[in-house]
């Protein structure tokens, strides 16, 4: 058997045409990156070797500290909602009892096939302080908590993740149907008889099944909140101010509207660099809970 | 018999390779053009075709119009010169850039000086300095506008078009007798008292589209200008490392005015076409922007609109600065890229380009804000009234106009923090603090 | 009433259609809409004067049939590839045994985090040597290489959950292990595939920054691409990009519609072979 699953050939045959286009056309631009993050560059004239002042600037970057709070706010809200709503909502569709369950599940994904920029003008709409409805659904139900969603340095940043949450939470959705669909209805049937009620089975059964979609689905979640941009440069152009900022929009800001591609490169290797410990640390997570 | 005739190729390509990198050896200091224009030699290959690929803004009828003019004009001229357009949309010039990394620069492109600049250290872009060309075209600009083709370097990059353009601050004039405001206001006091006055009207004083940037650096530089006239320029005249006095000064103003309830609460989420929208339906009281918003301003209000200059502190001030613009000329226009392979023509095609657009834009639109001065008349015939007294009045009183910042973080962060400034809880300490750690840097 | 209680229970689900299906009812009124609708005097209703004239604007700007064929020539070759491509990664990577493979995986990993737009310029630079400006090859070729860590990543994860029984069995029927790739492990992440097949091709369709960075010619331009025509030097025409918008986006829910059925077909398929 294991010479059977350890066939050199097969390995190399099935690896090779993903690593080779992967290889030249992502990890060749991100070893320049890498290497252009040790110097002063403006993207075009000759580079001068900085050797870790690019770095050590960084950290003392006060827009670092804006884009990593931003970045965990952001990661936070995509887990909550996006994970904790598809949860709930991918197993109510995959319960047959459930009527209309079909447009149901074609409804949830349509935000997803939206472009962007169509959703991010909706909630600008929807966030508007004087017509927006939100304000006005407040107002109408006499809550007194009106607020300025886009324009407050503080809130603003939640207003946007929202937005995020909502149109993507159709992608987690379908991904974790996928995931309990692929699980045998024995299991199901099996902790039923035991008695176990419907939500307590899938408690005990369903979602430890699905770890490896968990996995991934915080994956995409947190490393997609820390690294998102989008959004903020459609909705509030990563203002008022700069507080709205996060890693990319910071690389954005440094390559393209300052010309210190050096820099820029920096800031992305640490962005990748977190994106990375974020990963091993949520495998490390989901691999230890497997253990007890 | 073939294998020796590639032997052949291979061996007069790799002399021409040789030869033109010990041309490039040369580098930036043999800018000097080999024939110096005007004598009939250089003329020799006048009816060989040359084609030239132009990258310039070319999007809707204000940019394409006069561009259009302009190639129709070079036919006439230069026969033997074909253009081939590339449009370019407004993205901040990122496309260009790319253009430039991946050595496919065309050989004209029109830019701005942030861009420049980079292209200059890069040697992207062709120093016009000894041109005749560029002698001609600097000798025949209109006053006041040096700064838009003589970079802060002192070379020449650009042939420009447009001249300087400044922002107004709009206003409606039925709004204002209505709320029993008088005209002109000439202190910022004044200013924020009116401002009460539109609010308890039910009307936004002044819209402005600060979610753009460029705009809340525009509306600060206004009370700036006031205080000095080189505006922003003060940010970085003798490289200080701490907010100048009259910078403070200015961001504590424009701080009073967002307090006295100035600006509408979602100004900083405002986009042009509600800011302008609002303005328009009456829905605002003042509009600021270039003085370009004077086409649709009178189109969509006819006589019920004009402009006033900026309030300063006190009427001696006002009085003393209400001629100095708020505006600054960086060097922007039509470049020659120095990897073009037919250089001296596309030095004499941006020129001309340059001129023919701004030919167009006085005499077909009337506007008079174009870089080189034009002898042709108008032919406009609905010039809007407030344009007639940007040509009579303003113009020829003009005093002087901002300096353009160089140094691109400390625009950005300029644009950053004045943002800031119209947002509550923000004060002009953390103005101060923010800035002072840009000019430190 | 135990009866009444389920339809109770499922009132939040219809709530939450609604505000999903909603969007797509705002852009189509949007798409009909002028300035002055679209931000102040009717945001959110159905429009009261139907403007196509906006439909007919972008129709005059540019091919659009041309762009859409475009679009669909490079979304669709790209997806497939990525599709090939990641099953096989994930395939060597989750189920064969070798030493690095757990350093491989992560290797496959870095490009999700990449910002594209410090990694542009280079792209711009290869796209380039290798000859594929203004070529199709120019979006196919980084949309490929873009959509493999991601998809690789989901198939891992799909691969990963199937008992090693399986293979035992396929070893011992005879099967090399081409053939249990095809017929035992791709019918059984069918699920998958159809999910990724959707992401992939609507990431590719929707994509923006380096279809105009990298596309100049004409004949090349994507649909996305032609937002940029109702961007004025001062004002945008949000109307006519509306149009544009639902011109791309309706076809994709079409297609979706279509294809949501098939994916539920794959899927029950798909758990019935595990059972």
């Amino acid at each position: 058997m294991r010479q059977y699953l350890g066939n050199k050939k097969a390995i190399l045959f099935f690896l090779l045409p993903a690593m080779l286009i992967y290889t030249v056309i992502i990890i060749y631009p991100v070893l320049q990156t890498v290497y252009r993050s040790f110097y002063n560059w403006d993207g075009l004239s000759e580079a001068t070797f900085n050797g870790l002042g690019n770095f050590r600037d960084l950290f003392t970057d006060p827009l670092l500290k804006t884009s990593l709070k931003n970045g965990g706010i952001f990661a936070l809200v995509l887990v909550v909602f996006q994970i904790g709503l598809g949860t709930i909502l991918a197993l109510v569709c995959a319960d047959v009892k459930v009527k209309g369950r079909k447009l149901l599940k074609t409804a949830y994904f349509i935000p997803v096939v939206l472009s962007v920029t169509v959703v991010c003008q909706l909630w600008i709409a929807i966030y508007d302080p004087t017509n927006g409805l939100i304000n006005r659904l407040l107002q109408m139900l006499g809550i007194p908590y009106q607020q300025h969603w886009l324009t407050s340095p503080t809130k603003s940043i939640i207003a946007i993740a929202f937005v995020n949450a909502w149109q993507f939470m159709g992608y987690q959705f379908a991904l974790l149907y996928a995931g309990v669909k692929s699980i045998p209805e024995q299991y199901m049937e099996a902790a039923t008889i035991d008695g176990c009620s419907k939500w307590k089975a899938h408690w005990k059964v369903t979602l430890p099944l699905m770890k490896e979609t968990y996995k991934f689905c915080f994956t995409i979640a947190i490393t997609g909140g820390i690294s998102a941009f989008t959004q903020m440069l459609i909705m509030t152009n990563g203002g008022p101010g700069t507080s709205n900022y996060t890693m990319t929009f910071m690389v954005y800001r440094y390559a393209f509207l300052e010309s210190n591609y050096g820099y820029a490169c920096a800031v992305a290797v640490v962005l990748v660099i977190i994106s990375l410990i974020a990963t091993v640390v949520i495998n490390k997570v989901f691999d230890r809970n497997e253990a007890v | 018999m073939k294998s020796t005739w590639n032997k052949t190729w291979a061996g007069v390509l790799a002399l021409t390779l040789v030869a033109s990198l010990t041309a490039c050896g040369g580098g930036s200091s043999s800018n000097k053009p080999t024939n110096t224009g005007t004598s009939g030699g250089s003329e020799a290959g006048a009816n060989e075709k040359v084609k030239l690929k132009v990258y310039a803004q070319h999007f809707d009828d204000d940019t394409a119009k006069p561009f259009d003019y302009a190639v129709e004009e070079l036919k006439k001229e230069m026969p033997n010169v074909e253009i081939e357009l590339d449009p370019a949309v407004q993205d901040g010039f990122q496309k260009l850039k790319t253009y430039a990394a991946t050595g496919n620069l065309p050989d004209i492109y029109y830019t701005d000086w942030n861009t420049l600049q980079t292209f200059s250290k890069s040697q992207n872009v062709q120093v016009l300095d000894d041109y005749d060309t560029t002698k001609e075209y600097k000798a025949n600009l209109n006053p006041g506008v040096e700064s838009r083709m003589v970079a802060p370097d002192g070379h020449v990059y650009a042939f420009p078009d447009t001249g300087v353009e400044f922002e107004l601050l709009y206003y409606n004039k039925k709004i204002f007798q209505e709320a029993g405001i008088s005209v002109p206001i000439k202190t910022i006091d004044e200013l924020a008292e009116a401002a009460q006055k539109l609010k308890a009207k039910g009307y936004v004083p002044l819209s402005i589209f600060a979610k753009e940037k460029w705009i809340t650096t525009a509306f600060y530089n206004a009370f700036l200008t006031r205080e000095d006239g080189i505006g922003t320029g003060v940010f970085e005249k003798g490289d200080p490392k701490e907010t100048p006095q009259s910078a403070v000064t200015a961001a504590e103003q424009v701080k009073k005015l967002q307090q006295a309830g100035l600006l509408d609460v979602n100004a900083t989420n405002t986009n042009y076409d509600q800011a302008s929208s609002m303005f328009y339906t009456g829905k605002s009281a003042m509009l600021i922007n270039g003085q370009w918003e004077i086409y649709s301003a009178q189109e969509k209000m006819g006589d019920n609109v004009d402009f006033m200059y900026w309030p300063a502190k006190d009427e001696q001030t006002y009085e003393n600065m209400k001629f100095q613009m708020n505006g600054s000329g960086g060097p922007q226009g039509y470049a020659v890229s120095s990897k073009s392979k037919n250089i001296d023509v596309a030095v004499k095609v941006a020129a001309f380009i340059a001129k023919k657009s701004a030919e167009y834009k006085f005499t077909v639109l009337g506007n008079p804000i174009v870089a080189p001065k034009i002898d042709k008349p108008v032919t406009a015939t609905d010039i809007p009234a407030m344009m007639k007294r940007l040509t009579t009045d303003v113009l020829p009183n003009a005093k002087g106009y901002a300096v353009a910042v160089s140094k691109l973080s400390i625009s950005t962060a300029i644009d950053d923090n004045t943002q800031n400034l119209l947002v509550d809880g923000f004060s002009v300490d953390d103005f101060v603090k923010n800035m002072n750690r840009a000019l430190s840097k | 009433m135990k009866k009444a209680l389920g339809v109770l229970y499922q009132v939040p689900l219809w709530i939450y259609f609604i505000v999903s299906v909603y969007p797509l009812v705002w852009m189509i009124s949007y798409s009909l809409k002028n300035n002055d609708e679209i931000f102040s005097t009717n945001p959110f209703g159905l429009p009261t004067h139907f403007r196509f004239e906006n439909y007919v604007t972008a129709w005059s700007q540019f091919n659009i049939p041309k762009y859409f064929i475009n679009s669909i020539v490079v979304s669709s070759i790209a997806t497939v590839f990525i599709l090939l491509f990641a099953l096989m990664f994930a395939f060597a990577v989750a189920r064969l045994t070798w030493k690095f493979r757990n350093a491989v995986r992560i290797y496959m990993l870095v490009g999700m985090f990449i910002p594209l737009q410090v990694i542009m310029i280079p792209l711009a630079i290869l796209v380039r040597d290798f000859h594929l400006s203004n070529t199709y090859g120019a979006l196919i070729v980084p949309y490929i290489a873009l959509g493999l860590p991601f998809s690789t990543m989901i198939f891992y994860g799909f691969m990963r959950g199937i008992p090693t029984e399986i293979e035992e069995a396929a070893c011992m029927d005879g099967a090399n292990i081409y053939r249990m790739f095809m017929q035992v492990i791709m019918p059984m992440v069918m699920p998958a595939i159809a999910t990724v097949a959707i992401f992939q091709f609507l990431t590719n369709w929707n994509e923006f920054t380096l279809a105009y960075i990298l596309i100049s010619n004409e004949a090349m331009k994507t649909l996305p691409l032609g937002l940029l025509f109702f961007q004025g030097q001062y004002s945008t025409d949000w109307g006519g990009m509306g149009a544009v918008m639902t011109m791309a986006s309706l076809p994709m829910i079409i297609v979706y519609l279509f294809f949501s059925e098939q994916v539920e077909r794959a899927m029950t398929v798909g758990s019935a072979v595990k059972g």
